[in-house]
């Protein structure tokens, strides 16, 4: 097309004509050069890349390189040139956002152009996109520097060429400047012209400016004469701008009669507005030069560009002034009042009222009462005031008349003491009583003023003493103010238990000092030298208080019997004092009252806990005191009742929770053990205890369990540690687990843990009882016999605690096995152990059995101390464990060949004589305890 | 201010095949969620009183639900022993937990809506985990021993009422377990909106308000009747009114200091199975037997 323009012929060619290299002239060539068409005729050596516009992309280098320099991408020859810094610190405002468009080169802006959708020149009906593009066009032009600052108006900018519209618009006629409608539009205009008319007429009633209106009118109706359709003139042509307000602010919006008053007035007062406005301007303009003092200023003189207030403003105060003047020369002066509007300038339409009927209200100052004393009397502070400060009435006689001494005196105590206000009473009730006379200085009134004042004086110094009392205290201030009284104990957030046990144990190493010695000249104690000296030493230091001073005699005892000596002590000490203090009174009721006083309830019921075992275990003893503390009524039943617990959530729950686990670093809960310790010192009952230490027993198996279910399944060697922690591994059990042979590979390791672990607390259990129960038994050292089994009958029994402690499948099964082979056919077992099964039962436990027992657990414990670092290594590490087993496990199977079948065989009879052991030892602690032997006890160890 | 009580009908959400067993607003009050005994979960609009969406999974009846915080997802449990995760725009069901043993009484999601805690019929609380994709529980809590019939949620507390009478507080920050035994059979669990008092609706026809730190007994409120039926309870939007429900299809209010009766409505033609008041606004929401859900307002 462009080759078919340049020839200018009307050929048509279509492609690019091959051309002949030889016939190409010179010019040619390298107009064909330029163009980059000749580079198909030349050698590929001769040939280089270039672009559209003809410039070498590749330069150097064997033609290869890419300069990235001046010659075809960056437009300067140092190419891409670092720039210097600049801060923009003080010109954060120039940052200008920089667009893609920015950094596109000419091709790439063409190509984006194209790419926009915009309004073919033909199709541009309106001219908006011609409009449009001479927008840009001027935009641009205002980055130049230009004679008129700043943008150019849209409006001065109007489309170059004439749109289609524009000239359909003319070929019907129109012409430029004219505006589009039909004609009666302009007729529906002329109702509202009307109506406009009307208003003008209404407004301008009664104004001198009517002189306005027919040029308006003129100016309109020559329009209608015209009968066009409007102009298209422009408003800001049509309305110049001729006052200081915002552009587009109409002050008359809502208040268009107002515009027209505003005009009237401006053609009104052409002249005066000429002469006025250079008024304020004559005052600046005398300070300059050009016009003298006597000069009169003509129009030609006025400051075109006059930055003073506006004519229109001064116009509008200037006419205020005048009008003010006028209203003061007509009307008298009276209240000014902003909502009155005066003269000739009331609104139209309205006229002004012959009198004014507003009326400002007066109020009158508040009347005060004529025995309003302003200053505040203090009754009291008076009273006391002028009994000190008055000066004493003269001494008075007193009437001879004893009646009216009795009235006087008590007339002056009643009004000393309750107020003047008393005596203004009885002044004006016994007016006419003549016995009162003295009241109104009558006879007697000298002997009444005194006792008065006697009277008053007294109490006042009643009064100063209250006040020199000493301050209530704080509970007391907190009482009368209706606060919630302190919690009498410090340790509210310490459980009952605890709180009980803390005490027992301050009070068993404290003190408190008692006031006054008291001496006891009897000896409660004289059958017992030792205990007699050891009261005496106590009631000693019970007056000196602090901490409990070891008795000399006292080390041999147990720490149990010793607090039990204290507490007796104690209470006959008490006792003691109250025989003292009150002989013959109530021994009893005093001694509850004191311990009332002086014990908290968790010393009270330590004591009582302590005096419960006293009576249990030595009955002959000293129990007075004892017997007093009659047993409270539980308060436990009452609903609701708080009981709090250890809880353990798993790090997990914790984590989700967002809440740090409480039991960090600590691999099991907190065992029960110290339940159990607890347990060991309460013996309320037996039978109650006995059913106390299976749930103990079976609580702490099912903590177990809980947790064994609970966790998931992680390590061996890691679920195993927290139960190792806990119990002592008897090192037998041990080696029964690991020594094991072939055969017993089966069971699985947890279980045998467990085991472990029930058979080590039930253990513990036993230790502790071990003595009191031998005590409650009433056994007597037995010889050492051989390990008893259980009877069938007890069966049940031992089922019931092996529920409770093991709950495990495998350790069931066991027991009965161990249960069957008992009482059937046991095929290992000497026949030396049936023998001791049918004797031992329920209610006749052997009392060889827990001598034996005893034995057999000292042994174990020596066993354990000397084997301690084999079992502590075993214990220690799983792996280890582990691995010795497995090694031992080689050796037995290396020795496999070798050894004999007795051997395993008598492994495992000493294996099931193990377990039998301390099977029955559970079956024992749990059947002793719950038969109920209300044997006396002997006095053992 | 007792004028203030929701007690005028507004709209009444019809849509269930059975008895309606429980009702839950979401965190922001504008929707509520219900099921019931049809096995379905409707989602409602209760100011418009429309019916936005049922969520159809569960194979028996559907006991409870609770509602993410960001009401993105919500959870539901029943009689089919396995607690339902459900995604809320697209109804399907993201995850099905283990669940318990036996039936799920009651669902809640932690306040940070990681975890969900049920209780059931097997007498254990159990957490699960919504962030990872095990459908084990991470803990089991079986210290229970009768049936859990509700629970409630602090930000580091499990609060659950049990039918062997007693509240379990579960501190996971203290690692400890506060049991508060009140000797009757629980039946709900509601928070005050203090944080300070537990209201612990009873077998006995009797809420009893609890004070959370000491264990005490604020105060009883009788009047409403409550011997069979699991029921709900709570406290107005302004701790001022107890809010319970009756067997009989009444609702109660009373004042919270004092236990009068303020104010009874019938509400229901049989006996309410689940409360539920806005969060901010006087708005209730009641479910009953009748198979209805009604609406609320003063």
């Amino acid at each position: 097309m462009g080759r078919g323009d340049d020839d200018g012929s009307a050929l048509v060619v279509y492609g690019t004509p091959l051309e002949n290299s030889d016939e190409l002239s010179a010019r040619k060539r390298a107009k064909a050069l330029d163009k980059g068409t000749l580079r198909q005729q030349q050698p590929v050596w001769k040939q280089d890349a270039r672009d559209s516009e003809g410039r070498r992309r590749f330069h150097g280098a064997f033609t290869g390189g890419f300069s990235a320099g001046y010659f075809n991408t960056v437009g300067s020859k140092d190419g891409w040139e670092p720039k210097t810094f600049k801060s923009s610190r003080g010109s954060r405002a120039d940052m200008r956002q920089h667009s893609a468009y920015d950094y596109m080169d000419d091709e790439e802006r063409r190509e984006m152009d194209s790419k926009q959708i915009g309004t073919a020149q033909e199709f541009d009906t309106f001219g908006f996109t011609a409009a449009e593009y001479a927008r840009r066009e001027a935009t641009q032009e205002t980055n130049r520097p230009a004679v008129i600052p700043g943008f150019v108006p849209d409006e001065i900018i109007v489309p170059p060429t004439d749109s289609i519209g524009v000239k359909l618009l003319r070929k019907m006629g129109w012409r430029h400047g004219r505006g589009i409608g039909p004609k009666h539009i302009a007729a529906s205009s002329e109702v509202k012209r009307e109506g406009r008319k009307a208003m003008l007429a209404l407004a301008s009633a009664g104004s001198s400016s009517q002189d306005a209106g027919p040029s308006l009118e003129d100016s309109e109706t020559a329009e209608e004469q015209l009968d066009l359709p409007p102009t298209s003139v422009p408003d800001f042509v049509r309305k110049i701008k001729d006052n200081v307000h915002g552009l587009g602010f109409d002050p008359f919006q809502s208040a268009p009669e107002f515009r027209h008053a505003k005009d009237y007035r401006l053609d009104d007062d052409k002249d005066k507005v000429k002469r006025r406005t250079l008024r304020p301007n004559a005052v600046t303009m005398s300070k300059g030069f050009g016009i003298g003092a006597l000069e009169e200023m003509g129009d030609e003189d006025e400051d075109v560009y006059a930055t003073g207030p506006h004519p229109e403003m001064m116009v509008l105060e200037d006419e205020e002034l005048e009008r003010l003047e006028k209203i003061e020369k007509k009307a008298p002066p009276r209240p000014r009042l902003p909502t009155v509007a005066v003269g000739k300038d009331a609104l139209p339409g309205f006229k002004l009222a012959s009198e004014n009927t507003y009326q400002a209200e007066w109020f009158h100052p508040p009347v005060v009462p004529p025995d309003y004393v302003p200053v505040h009397k203090f009754v009291a502070a008076l009273d006391l005031s002028q009994s000190q400060s008055d000066n004493a009435p003269l001494e008075a006689p007193q009437p001879e008349d004893k009646t009216l001494v009795k009235l006087i005196d008590g007339m002056a105590i009643l009004v000393a003491r309750s107020g003047t206000q008393l005596e203004a009473l009885s002044k004006e009730k016994n007016k006419e009583n003549p016995l009162f006379q003295f009241l109104f200085g009558g006879p007697g009134g000298d002997y009444y003023t005194r006792r008065l004042w006697e009277e008053r004086s007294k109490r006042g110094l009643q009064i100063q003493s209250n006040r020199d009392r000493p301050k209530l205290g704080a509970s007391e201030r907190g009482q009368a103010l209706g606060e919630m009284p302190l919690q009498k104990s410090a340790l509210p957030a310490i459980p009952a238990e605890d709180r009980a046990r803390l005490q027992a144990t301050l009070n068993n190493t404290f003190m408190k000092p008692s006031a006054e010695p008291t001496k006891t000249n009897r000896l409660p104690f004289e059958d017992d030298p030792a205990k007699q000296a050891r009261y005496e030493q106590f009631v000693k230091d019970k007056y000196t208080g602090g901490l409990r001073k070891m008795n000399k005699g006292a080390q041999q005892l147990t720490e149990a019997q010793r607090a039990q000596e204290i507490l007796e002590f104690e209470a006959v000490a008490h006792a003691a004092r109250g025989t003292v203090s009150s002989s013959g009174a109530n021994l009893l009721g005093k001694l509850a009252a004191s311990s009332d006083r002086f014990t908290s309830g968790g010393v009270e019921q330590a004591g009582k806990f302590v005096k419960s075992i006293e009576e249990q275990q030595s009955p002959n003893q000293l129990s007075v005191p004892s017997t007093n503390y009659a047993p409270q009524p539980s308060t436990s039943l009452s609903y609701p009742r708080r009981t709090e617990e250890p809880w353990r959530p798993l790090p997990l729950l914790c984590k989700r929770f967002d809440v740090l686990d409480p039991y960090t670093g600590q691999s099991s809960l907190a065992k029960p053990k110290s339940r159990i310790e607890s347990l060991t010192l309460a013996t309320p009952s037996e039978s109650l205890f006995s059913s106390k230490i299976t749930e103990a027993l079976g609580s702490a198996a099912k903590d177990e369990e809980v947790q064994r279910e609970s966790t998931p399944p992680v390590d061996e060697g890691e679920q195993q540690e927290p139960e190792e922690k806990i119990a002592e591994k008897p090192v037998d059990l041990y080696k029964a687990i690991f020594s094991d042979d072939e055969e017993e590979e089966a069971p699985s390791q947890p279980v045998k843990n467990v085991d472990a672990a029930n058979a080590a607390l039930t253990r513990l259990v036993a230790d502790d009882f071990l003595e009191s129960l031998g005590k409650e038994l009433g056994l007597a050292v037995p010889p050492p016999m051989p390990v008893p089994v259980k009877a069938p009958e007890d069966s049940s029994k031992g089922q019931t605690t092996q529920d409770t402690s093991g709950g495990q499948p495998e350790d069931i099964s066991k027991g009965q096995t161990t249960e069957d082979t008992s009482s059937g056919q046991p095929q290992d077992i000497p026949k030396g152990h049936i023998k001791f099964v049918k004797p031992s039962r329920k209610g006749e436990e052997p009392k060889a059995d827990i001598q034996k027992e005893r034995d057999e657990k000292a042994q174990a414990k020596d066993a354990q101390y000397t084997s301690e670092p084999e079992d502590h290594a075993t214990t220690k590490d799983d792996k280890d464990q582990r691995r010795s087993r497995d090694k031992r496990k080689d050796k037995s199977r290396d020795r496999r060949e070798e050894s004999s079948k007795e051997r395993s065989k008598r492994k495992r009879r000493e294996r099931k004589e193990r377990h039998k052991r301390h099977k029955s030892k559970r079956r024992r602690t749990s059947s002793s305890t719950s038969s109920s032997s209300s044997s006396p006890s002997p006095s053992c160890s | 201010m007792a004028d203030q009580l929701p007690r005028r009908e507004a709209v009444v959400l019809r849509g269930h095949e059975g008895p309606v067993l429980a009702v839950r607003f979401n965190s922001d009050g504008n929707y509520c969620i219900s099921c019931g005994r049809d096995r379905v979960l409707c989602l409602w609009n209760p100011q418009k009183g429309l019916r936005i969406k049922s969520y159809n999974a569960h194979a028996r009846e559907v006991r409870d639900v609770a509602v993410v915080a960001d009401n993105s997802k919500f959870c539901s449990c029943g009689a089919d022993r396995q607690l339902f995760y459900w995604d809320v725009p697209t109804g399907r069901v993201i995850r099905k937990f283990r669940g318990h043993d036996s039936e799920v009484n009651t669902v809640k999601f932690s306040e940070n809506s990681t975890v969900i805690v049920s209780g059931g019929y097997d007498r254990s609380v159990r957490a699960f985990d919504c962030r990872s994709h095990s459908i084990e529980p991470i803990q089991v809590i079986e210290a229970f021993s009768d049936s859990v019939t509700s629970l409630c949620m602090t930000r580091t507390e499990i609060i659950a009422g049990s039918v062997d009478g007693s509240i379990r507080t579960f501190d996971i920050r203290a690692g400890r377990v506060y049991r508060d035994d009140l000797g009757h059979p629980i039946n709900s669990v509601a928070l005050s909106h203090d944080g300070k008092c537990t209201l612990a609706g009873c077998l006995d026809s009797t809420l009893r308000l609890i004070d959370r730190e000491t264990g005490d007994l604020l105060q009883e409120y009788k009047g409403h009747i409550n011997k069979s039926y699991k029921t709900d309870s709570c406290l107005t939007n302004t701790d001022a009114h107890v809010v319970g429900s009756s067997e009989d299809g009444r609702i109660y209010y009373w004042d919270l200091v004092d236990s009068s009766v303020v104010s009874s409505f019938k509400a229901h033609a049989s006996a309410v199975t689940s409360i539920a008041y806005h969060k901010t606004e006087p708005m209730l929401v009641t479910s009953s037997i009748d198979g209805t859900v009604r609406v609320w307002t003063p």
